[in-house]
């Protein structure tokens, strides 16, 4: 058992490596190669899950001093605890259905987008992986950070993967550049955990956070505030939001696995990680907490009005996200995480329903196009598409007693009523009745048979071959998102609150009905009529105050004004490097003066000499009587 | 003894392929990669020395050569020269692989012209007298000037001299410099010497004494180069030969970078130490103000210099703060830039050969083109970022790290400067490799061999730094200490 975190890491290294260096090979290797190391990978992680399970020790394993100069010591260890068990079954066990799925999505797809290679996008899922490893599995700072960038890297990598489209290679871009400006955050905080403490170990940063008192605690608010800046950028929360939405014109499955269940939530994981550092600094806390409200609202709000499903599912990511930082806002740290699982399943589940329609409805992302084509596929096919969203549309938003997502979210709101934070707690209600709004107009507009105004039917000759890789995924993941997906128990410690049957039990009824009616909203509004929806929110609201919706805060056009314009006007201003321009036009016309003054004293005129050679003699003469 | 053939064996091997070509080209070819060879073995053999002994010398030869002026042949390799000298044989051998298929004009001149660089520059790694240190600072020049101005493309000429007259002001600085340590040291001790070890100890007094360092600074940091000593070298590398096996040896080894190291920090600790505030707000001036020209730039070449400006800044930063963890950073930071930019510039070479352009706005969609050569550069660009598992994140990381303690503020800012760097390096794959084909008369060549095998020689060098920086850092830790120690005592 010693050796075993390092063995799911290899495997994804072996295929990156493999699939980086060898090019050309059939489409089947590269699948095989592509998911293998992931099942293997998965396998061992299941081993370690059974293992833990067993005995609940955390442990250490050393694989090599990474630095070692003067007092800086960093080692590659690995860390496994109650935490990075659950996140490395969920990763795996995501990342292995998904993998298996986008084998199906993307061989489906290479029909309609011609030339990409297989192996590339393989490489860099498999290389998302490790990173997504090493950050889960890490034990130090530096560790952390290594798989922090990596991640962000693959991401920026696979947004822009279909590279001949420049939108996608602009929405690559920025994904990459807000992740960085939180990664370099991340970097910062970690140099001033180092000036305070001398160690970047995880677990001497514990034993050293118990042994202080609290006492200046600036410095920790300093050190937690860097963090933050890092996760949000990571996690997507306001005001770094915006690459998230942009990062959907990515393959769907990769918008299913890195900006849905993983890489999303890492910032999550890494606040819970150190979270003994954040307890320390309230006020950061409640920033947290503050962000994480206004994102669900915002992105629970935007999402009513957007029309792309893949859009609609970002947004609803970036709330469910929200919920977590909410989670972590009022110290409950087990609820953040049992939301990261389940929030994992359902996204899952719904993003790769939705890619699969995709590929079945022509490419098209949009729901009211969907809508019209979707008719024109066999009724098995429309029913089994029907209640993969029903169940993730319910999970998503919490239907009672029967999906997952009650028991995480329900937990959340739960518990800020119960830690007395009463305003997240109304805003938790709040955000709970617009998911259920958005997700059932969604669900409701694609589906419903009676607006069939304009329907388009197309003659699909060749009809889509479901195989098993595209089914199983959604089978495991269906089951997952129902009540029994709530049944896996975390193997962490619970956070201790005082428990109140009445107030639990008042709090599930209040936010059961807030869903439910939400839900009879969303029935009432779609089920009959959605055409003249988009305008009569148009009038009421004025066309500004749509598109600020509409971009969740139109923080992009604030961006583009404060940031980008300015960056790009100093560029242009200095094209060709002032410096140069300098040098040309004055010491070169300096040079050029004293060249011309004395090719002129040199003239070949003899009395002209004559006369500079006396005045020499004597001024040298005065001077040396002077002296 | 050895010390004495590592320096003679490059400037033999430049006579023996200048005169073999007469004879026939391939053996002007063979001994120039054959000097290469012997000397990689000698530095590897040096390495495994250096790893065995407890002192900070690994080897000295001594002897007298003007006895008059107190001036020795006296070389010295600790772990800095070696490592750096390393790097240096390291890219020679990996330019002479290049230009086996580029260069085809006076075959032998080349050799001669780039060995005898190489023999300089080992030379001034070596030289543990000041006055052999200038002797070899100013024979580097002219093999240099030559080589533009006889293999370069347009404006050859003119480029050379531009090169010429600013490595010539940084010559005569250099020289003004040590003369006067030299004399003032001859004051107060009444023995004329220009040895190193004996001018560590010197007494001078505290204004001339950071007058010397100001000069010793100006002209490495015109060398290096930094803001805004620079304008030289944007041109150089643009009209540098057209394949850039040059450009790997003569502009990217950073002799500058070890003079700073060795002659300001080693003889000047406490004015470099009260200088090094001034000398950090340079070195962040020079992270964005090559970031931001980098950014606009449309020559592949110029581009690349000026993203050498801006991580040059980094370096500065790193040696002027002056204790274990930023020296050390810089080194590495030193080394595994080098190698990451000679890829670069290797492949701006192969974009040339099959596109007959440097100018980016030509180029565009050739990801899934050229064989391998998106994907080497994608992976370059990820060590240029200075993201994890590179030896450049190693480098700026303890460059920082060291930093923090003493400019928190200076270390935060230069930081952000890392986004600026992500900008124009990933604006240069997305205008070259990504998006439409835009050029139709597009030469499908695959890498040969010997070329992929260079590009992944210097991918796994800076893998291997990434992940394994112990071997760098055991190898120069030593020397490190003893300098940091001198600063650390005028804290």
């Amino acid at each position: 058992m010693k050796k075993i975190l390092i063995l799911i890491c290899l495997f994804p290294l072996i295929s990156t490596l493999l699939l980086a260096s060898l090019r050309c090979m059939s489409k089947i290797l590269v699948c095989i190669i592509g998911v293998g190391s992931i099942v293997s990978s998965t396998i061992f992680a299941i081993l370690l899950a059974f293992y833990y399970y067993l005995k609940p020790n955390p442990f250490l394993e050393h694989l090599y001093s990474w630095i070692s100069i003067y007092d800086v010591k960093i080692n590659f260890n690995f860390y496994i605890d109650g935490l990075s068990v659950v996140m490395i079954c969920i990763v795996n066990g995501i990342g292995l259905l998904i993998h298996l799925f986008s084998t199906w999505y993307m061989c489906e797809n290479f029909k309609y987008k011609k030339d990409y290679l297989l192996s590339r996008f393989f490489l860099y899922m498999n290389l998302f992986m490790l990173n997504m490893l090493i950050l889960i599995l890490g034990d130090n700072l530096i560790l952390l950070l290594l798989g922090w960038e990596g991640v962000g890297f693959c991401s920026y990598l696979l947004i822009s993967y279909y590279y001949r489209v420049y939108n996608n290679v602009i929405s690559g871009f920025k994904a990459f550049i807000t992740t960085r400006i939180g990664d370099l955050f991340f970097a910062i905080g970690i140099f001033f955990v180092w000036i305070q403490f001398n160690t970047f170990d995880i677990q001497q940063l514990l034993t050293k956070f118990s042994l202080l008192n609290n006492t200046n605690s600036f410095r920790y608010e300093l050190i937690a505030f860097m963090f933050m800046l890092g996760t949000i950028s990571k996690s997507a929360q306001i005001p770094l939001h915006t690459w998230l939405i942009d990062a959907m014109v990515g393959p769907t499955p990769v918008s299913a696995l890195i900006h849905a269940a993983t890489m999303i939530t890492s910032g999550v994981y890494f606040i819970i990680r150190t979270h003994f550092l954040f307890e320390l600094a309230p006020i950061t806390l409640n920033t947290i907490g503050l962000i994480g409200t206004i994102t669900l609202l915002l992105a629970g709000i935007s999402a009513l009005t957007q029309n792309n499903i893949k859009r609609i599912l970002a947004c609803s990511t970036l709330s469910q996200v929200g919920y977590m930082f909410v989670a972590i806002g009022i110290k409950a740290w087990h609820a953040a995480i049992f939301h990261v699982m389940i929030h994992a399943f359902f996204k899952a589940l719904l993003f790769i329903s939705a890619g699969s329609l995709i590929i079945s409805c022509k490419h098209s992302q949009n729901i009211l196009k969907i809508r019209s084509i979707f008719l024109s596929l066999s009724k098995n096919i429309r029913i089994a598409y029907y209640f993969c969203f029903v169940i993730g549309g319910s999970a998503l938003s919490a239907l009672p007693i029967i999906t997952a997502g009650f028991y995480s979210k329900e937990k959340i709101i739960l518990l800020s009523k119960i830690s007395g934070y009463n305003k997240i707690w109304i805003v938790g209600l709040v955000g709970a009745f617009i998911t259920s709004i958005y997700t059932f107009r969604t669900i409701l507009i694609m589906f419903n048979k009676n607006i069939n105004k304009f329907i388009i039917f197309f003659n699909n000759q060749k009809p889509l071959i479901y195989n098993v890789s595209h089914n199983l995924p959604l089978f495991i993941l269906l089951i997952l998102s129902t009540y029994l997906g709530s049944l896996i128990k975390i193997p962490m410690q619970k956070e201790i609150t005082m428990y109140n049957i009445e107030v639990e039990n008042c709090c599930n009824i209040i936010s059961s009905i807030i869903v439910i009616v939400g839900i009879t909203i969303a029935a009432k509004i779609f089920l009959f009529s959605n055409v003249y929806y988009m305008d009569i929110i148009e009038v009421v609201l004025g066309k500004l105050v749509l598109n600020i919706i509409y971009t969740i805060g139109g923080f992009d056009w604030l961006y583009i004004k404060l940031v980008i314009i300015p960056y790009l006007y100093l560029v242009r201003i200095n094209k060709f490097d002032c410096i140069t321009f300098i040098i040309n036009n004055i010491i070169n016309k300096v040079i050029l003066f004293f060249y011309t003054v004395m090719t002129k004293l040199h003239n070949g005129n003899l009395s002209f000499y004559l006369t500079i050679f006396i005045v020499g003699i004597i001024t040298s003469l005065l001077m040396s009587n002077i002296l | 003894m050895i010390l004495l053939c590592f320096l003679f064996i490059p400037f033999i091997g430049g006579l023996l392929s200048l005169s073999f070509e007469k004879i026939n080209i391939k053996y002007s070819r063979c001994s120039a990669l054959f000097t290469m060879i012997i000397l990689l073995v000698l530095s590897i053999y040096l390495c495994y020395l250096n790893l065995n002994t407890t002192n900070i010398w690994v080897v000295k030869y001594r002897t007298i050569w003007i006895d008059r002026f107190g001036i020795y042949l006296n070389l010295a390799v600790d772990g800095i020269s070696l490592s750096m000298v390393l790097l240096s044989v390291v890219l020679g051998l990996l330019s002479i692989i290049c230009s086996f298929k580029e260069i085809n004009k006076c075959i032998g001149l080349f050799y001669f012209n780039l060995l005898w660089i190489l023999g300089s520059i080992i030379g001034v790694f070596l030289a543990m007298d000041l006055f052999l240190f200038l002797f070899f600072w100013e024979i580097m020049i002219f093999p240099m000037y030559f080589i533009i101005s006889m293999w370069g493309s347009a404006y050859k000429e003119q480029i050379a001299i531009k090169f010429f007259i600013y490595t010539q002001i940084s010559g005569v600085i250099l020289l003004i410099t040590i003369f006067t340590l030299v004399v003032s040291n001859f004051y107060v001790t009444g023995k004329l010497t220009f040895e190193y070890q004996s001018l560590v100890n010197a007494q001078i007094g505290d204004k001339v004494g950071v007058l010397l360092m100001l000069g010793l600074f100006i002209s490495f940091a015109i060398k290096l180069p930094i803001f805004p000593l620079h304008t030289w070298l944007p041109d150089v590398m643009a009209k540098n030969p057209k394949y850039g096996s040059l450009d790997l040896i003569g502009i990217l080894i950073k002799t500058a970078a070890y003079g700073l190291l060795r002659l300001n920090l080693g003889l000047f600790p406490k004015q470099s130490l009260s200088f090094a505030p001034y000398a950090m707000i340079v070195g962040i001036i020079s992270i964005y103000y090559g970031a931001v020209l980098a950014f606009s730039q449309r020559n592949i070449k110029r581009l690349m210099a000026y993203s050498s400006i801006s991580h040059m800044g980094y370096v500065l930063i790193g040696i002027f703060s002056s204790n274990i963890l930023s020296l050390q950073g810089a080194i590495m930071f030193v080394i595994s830039n080098t190698l990451s930019s000679a890829g670069l510039i290797i492949i701006s070479g192969l974009l040339y050969e099959r596109l007959n352009t440097f100018d980016i706005r030509f180029m565009g969609g050739l990801f899934g083109k050229l064989g391998a050569i998106p994907g080497f550069a994608l992976s370059l660009t990820l060590a240029v970022l200075g993201l994890p598992g590179t030896g450049n994140f190693i480098g700026e990381f303890l460059i920082l790290l060291g930093n923090f303690k003493l400019y928190p503020k200076i270390t935060i800012i230069s930081s952000l400067g890392l986004i600026l760097t992500a900008i124009y390096s990933l604006n240069l794959i997305h205008k070259v490799y990504y998006g439409k084909t835009k050029n139709k008369a597009l030469k499908n060549i695959f890498l040969n061999f010997s070329e992929v095998n260079i590009l992944s020689i210097i991918l796994f060098l800076i893998f291997i730094s990434g992940f394994y920086p112990q071997i760098i850092f055991d190898l120069s830790i030593k020397s490190i200490t003893n300098i940091a120690q001198k600063t650390m005592f005028f804290y």
